[in-house]
């Protein structure tokens, strides 16, 4: 009895929210929800539409119970349901103490499958990379970051492309890919020419572990070449679930013509939380021309400021990253906090 | 202070049209009249991108608090007035109109502030204020479908190039409320339960309105129900309006983050006072937890002219696409769409019958919110 009168009379007892992997308490307020209540205290948390319909925000609920401002089952499959998973924006804690985890984007590695995807629209991004729009029989589900292996059938062997637009909750049926035309090339050389537009290819997806991981480290990205696809991938899908870290992207290209998707990586520094650094650097650009830049290997331009605590996120060709990672570890940069992909193709076998 | 008081404008209008009802006569035509008068007053008002510089919540709510129950109280006295006043027919068509145009403005801003809180009662208050345009599940589809999908060809609430105000209107209302009784039978059935138990939402909204016309029977007799019921299935379609306003013709692709220019937003100064920032659209979109008062415009933002104004126009679609609609657009796809969202964009011109309007400047579109990228 004088706790139910407590309940009504009283004054409120705070409620604590527990967030892990962080392992931050916060105070959510009366009426305020978990999202709230973490971005009011500074916790950098995944979220997007704040309507509980994109599932950004999904966490697992480990301990205590919640309310529904917006019934979950709305956006939640049955299996996350049952797996105790809440939408932090629209839950509202009921105890004194609730204890929720973010899960980092490693946890829903999906199986690979196989699938029959056809070549749906080509763009020349510069003289030899083509970006190339695929679409797949059925949506694909991937982690930000991993690829998938193309096969023209009756070919020897699959080549490795990795997606280069933002994963989709719902898997994605049109997926693109960042192609550099290798000279010679079996594959490249026919895709280049048109031969392959509509035709069916044998696909594998997805595939391999590059991919951000959880927390708020700041991030140093490195891309050489057609190495910007996975990074374009994870840097498109963290700005979407505004996931709030610095950023730093090094570019290294050959000269101004090999630059491309600069309105794409603007749109993410312009919208993205924390600091974005864009920084292209350029090894072959002529002395005389208009390049204000930065000039030399992409490697070079690695500054210890930003370093600090950071996670380094590399793709590009075996030397970059070899020379990168050395310049990492150099500025203090743990080795176990260095994830990279090496972008080899039929000119290194 | 100011900006506080400005805000009761809405609620006043209600009064004003509340205390016609009561006295009957003439001054029934106040509700409806209060139509014209605000658009006409709103295309001579300046355009007003200010922010407001308000603090205290309880006192920004208390006007939204009282649109909202003012809702049933309107439909109550219009009843009472049915009932116990000497209305002429005229009189009457003129009460139900104007009761249909206060549910729709300000009836569904007000409902929409209550709804997007995060508190009980609050959201309680909002989803049963709906009740005046016959749509207490209103919240369910609106999160879903439109904050989710909004202009793209998924969201129900974005209307397509050359559709017409009165075809979108049949349409969304056939598929939002397809939609909602799905949502919640979806829900429910992940949940363990029947698809359509006692615990579907439905069955409270029925509720909600056998009991609104059970007072409104009380006062006035089954005439009242009739022109009262008349009122609301109005109001129904009507409401859909809004989204024509607001998202007519936009164009994102599935999947692409939503962005300040996926809206339109109506900066007139009575369209944002008395329709309580709803039309000051794009924050809103990017962030559903800000309330009214603190939606900051965009100020780079395509200039459209009072929403009322709109709701005025759409009425005549050759009147709304050469005015209003179309120059917008242009100056959209030719200046803010992506490179894929130009793409999309012609095609659905193309689909329309309309002109190609396009600069051929693809991939050079200027970008308003693109900053300067710092370089080595």
């Amino acid at each position: 009895m004088r706790s139910f009168l407590q309940s009504i009379f009283g004054k409120a007892k705070p409620k604590q929210v527990r967030i892990l992997p962080q392992d931050v308490t916060i105070t959510v307020d009366p009426g305020q929800t978990l999202l709230e209540a973490a971005l009011a205290n500074g916790v950098a948390y995944p979220h997007d539409c704040t309507v509980g319909t994109c599932a950004s925000c999904k966490t697992r609920l480990k301990q205590g119970s919640v309310r529904e401002a917006t019934p979950f089952g709305y956006t939640l499959s049955k299996a996350e349901l049952d797996a105790g998973y809440i939408l932090a924006c629209q839950a509202v804690p009921r105890d004194e103490l609730t204890v929720v985890e973010i899960d980092p984007p490693s946890a829903e590695m999906p199986v690979a499958e196989k699938f029959s995807a056809t070549v749906v629209a080509t763009e020349p991004l510069t003289h030899d990379i083509l970006k190339v729009t695929v679409r797949a029989d059925r949506p694909v589900h991937y982690v930000a970051g991993q690829y998938a292996s193309l096969r023209v059938p009756g070919s020897s062997r699959f080549r490795c492309y990795s997606f280069a637009n933002a994963p989709q909750r719902k898997g994605r049926a049109d997926l693109e890919f960042y192609i550099r035309k290798v000279p010679g090339g079996e594959f490249t050389e026919a895709l280049f020419r048109g031969e392959l537009d509509a035709r069916p290819l044998e696909m594998e997806a997805p595939q391999g572990a590059f991919h951000l991981r959880g927390g708020g480290a700041p991030m140093v990205c490195i891309a050489g070449g057609s190495g910007l696809a996975p990074l374009i991938s994870i840097l498109e899908h963290a700005r979407v679930n505004r996931i709030k870290r610095d950023c730093t992207l090094l570019f290294g290209a050959r000269t101004q013509g090999d630059l491309y998707q600069l309105d794409v990586i603007r749109n993410i520094a312009a919208n993205w939380q924390g600091e974005f650094r864009f920084i292209p650097v350029l090894s072959h650009e002529p002395d005389a021309s208009s390049w204000t830049g930065a000039r030399g290997l992409v490697t070079e331009q690695i500054d210890p400021r930003f370093c600090k605590g950071a996670e380094g996120y590399l793709c590009g060709p075996p030397p970059m990253i070899d020379a990168a990672i050395e310049r990492l570890v150099g500025h203090g940069v743990p080795l176990e906090k260095i994830f990279y992909d090496k972008f080899t193709d039929g000119r290194n076998d | 202070m100011w900006d506080y008081i400005k805000y009761y404008f809405a609620p006043m209008v209600q009064v004003l049209a509340i205390l016609g009802f009561y006295g009957g006569g003439h001054y029934t035509w106040i509700a409806i009249g209060a139509f014209p008068a605000i658009a006409i007053l709103d295309a001579l008002l300046p355009l007003d991108q200010a922010e407001r510089k308000m603090k205290s919540h309880f006192w920004a709510y208390l006007p939204v608090w009282m649109a909202t129950l003012s809702l049933p109280v309107m439909y109550f006295v219009f009843a009472w007035s049915v009932g116990n006043n000497d209305l002429t027919g005229l009189q009457m068509a003129a009460g139900v109109m104007g009761l249909a145009w206060l549910s729709v403005v300000p009836g569904v801003p007000a409902t929409h502030e209550l709804y997007h809180s995060r508190g009980r009662l609050a959201r309680f208050v909002g989803r049963y204020g709906q009740v005046a345009f016959l749509d207490c599940m209103r919240m369910e589809v609106h999160v879903v479908g439109h904050h989710r999908d909004v202009g793209t060809a998924e969201d129900i609430d974005t209307a397509a190039r050359g559709l017409n105000l009165y075809r979108f209107v049949a349409r969304s209302v056939v598929e939002s409320v397809r939609w909602e009784l799905k949502l919640d039978a979806d829900n429910l059935e992940k949940r363990g339960y029947g698809r359509y138990s006692i615990r579907h939402s439905l069955w409270r909204a029925l509720l909600a309105i056998v009991v609104f016309q059970a007072v409104i029977y009380a006062l006035g007799g089954w005439t009242a129900v009739g022109l009262c019921l008349t009122s609301m299935v109005i109001a129904r379609f009507w409401v859909e309006a809004f989204n024509y306003y607001q998202h007519f013709g936009q164009v994102r692709v599935v999947g692409a983050p939503i962005e300040k220019r996926h809206v339109w937003n109506h900066y007139g100064t009575l369209s944002r006072l008395y329709a309580f920032e709803i039309t000051n659209h794009a924050d809103h979109h990017l962030n559903s937890y800000i309330p009214y008062y603190k939606l900051v415009p965009d100020r780079e933002a395509i200039i459209m002219p009072s929403i009322i104004v709109c709701f005025l126009s759409g009425f005549i679609p050759p009147l709304w696409y050469s005015a209003i609609i179309k120059p917008a657009l242009k100056r959209w796809d030719n200046e803010y769409a992506s490179p894929a969202e130009r793409r999309l964009a012609r095609e659905q011109n193309r689909q329309a019958g309309w002109e190609d309007w396009f600069d051929d400047q693809d991939g050079r579109v200027t970008r308003p919110d693109a900053p300067s990228m710092a370089h080595g």
